[in-house]
């Protein structure tokens, strides 16, 4: 092989790979937000979708139980990447707490849950000042148009 | 010393441009991925040592969504709709038993019990529908459902997957 050979294809090599090298990343920089986006809308849905089905058919004591593990599963997912979407599942989570605790005599453990709902929902984008009475229908509505 | 001739050289050094953009194409994902994965564990409030376990509960219950919208596809083939079903319950199966999982596991057990149901609606009649109701109900008594009658667990999965699946071809009732 000749020296111009030799240096044609070794430019070709590192012009191939400058080239994938630099396409590759802005396209996959471009996709992976969405990516993850999807995902924690996927992981998020299942805790929910968990939350409300033990919620509507479990006896209470099971109901508090996964709810409670709604509530970890979430809040470590905040931690790992806030998003909306575990905020919205968060508040919708503390409200059926609170429906349960209502359900069980314990008026000062529902407005403990209804605090850290409040909170939550505050933080939602064009969320609004809403009473306790507004969360709890609000969910339950959502409740009976799933499960009715 | 034999020369080759242009065209012989331009197609080579072709073929390596195309090879190592190929190259360079994948090498340049793994980097964007690396740079938005650091970026992301920077900016994320968890302590190192709870990272590992959260990214794979993470992980599992993207799977358990992906899985079940995969397996709630509406298709006229009932082959390909037990297939789905059977992958999913393999799916959740190797999930619920991984050790690193067992403080998510009910999530697991309730999709694996409406799973059970959907798939003793498909093989109706048969000894493996038999056996995959009682698995179901196994599962159901221990997330304390008030109502595991057949038709409770049979109208729940049937909302789950009426949800996931919905019929955009049925019209809506005449007002």
């Amino acid at each position: 092989m000749t020296l111009a050979a030799k240096i044609t294809y070794l430019s070709s090599l590192l012009l191939g790979l400058l080239v994938g090298v630099l396409f590759g990343s802005r396209m996959e920089a471009e996709q992976l937000p969405f990516d993850e986006m999807g995902s924690q809308m996927a992981a998020t849905q299942a805790v929910d979708d968990f939350g409300r089905a033990q919620f509507h058919y479990a006896d209470p004591e099971n109901a508090a139980k996964a709810l409670q593990l709604c509530v970890n599963v979430l809040e470590q997912i905040e931690k790992r990447n806030p998003d909306v979407t575990q905020q919205q599942a968060l508040v919708t989570a503390y409200v059926r707490l609170a429906i349960l605790a209502d359900g069980a005599a314990n008026p000062a453990q529902s407005q403990a849950y209804m605090v850290q709902a409040r909170q939550r929902h505050k933080s939602l984008l064009f969320s609004r000042d809403v009473t306790d009475a507004q969360l709890k229908a609000s969910v339950t509505f959502l409740d009976r148009s799933r499960d009715p | 010393m034999l020369r080759k001739p242009i065209g012989v050289w331009f197609s080579i050094a072709l073929v390596i441009l195309i090879l190592g953009a190929g190259l360079g194409w994948k090498l340049g994902q793994r980097l964007a991925a690396y740079r938005f994965r650091y970026q992301r564990e920077a900016a994320a409030k968890l302590p190192a040592s709870e990272r590992p376990h959260v990214e794979a509960v993470f992980s599992a219950l993207t799977t358990v969504t992906v899985s079940r919208l995969y397996a709630g596809i509406t298709t006229p083939n009932p082959s390909f709709r037990t297939k789905a079903l059977q992958s999913e319950i393999a799916t959740l199966n190797r999930a619920r038993q991984r050790p690193d999982l067992q403080d998510v596991r009910p999530i697991f057990d309730l999709n694996l019990a409406i799973a059970y149901v959907r798939l003793a609606e498909e093989e109706s009649e048969t000894q493996q529908a038999a056996q995959a109701m009682q698995s179901a109900h196994a599962l159901f008594q221990s997330l304390g459902w008030k109502d595991d009658s057949d038709d409770a667990l049979r109208a729940a999965a049937k909302r789950e997957l009426d949800f996931w699946n919905p019929d955009f071809t049925k019209k809506a009732p005449p007002k």
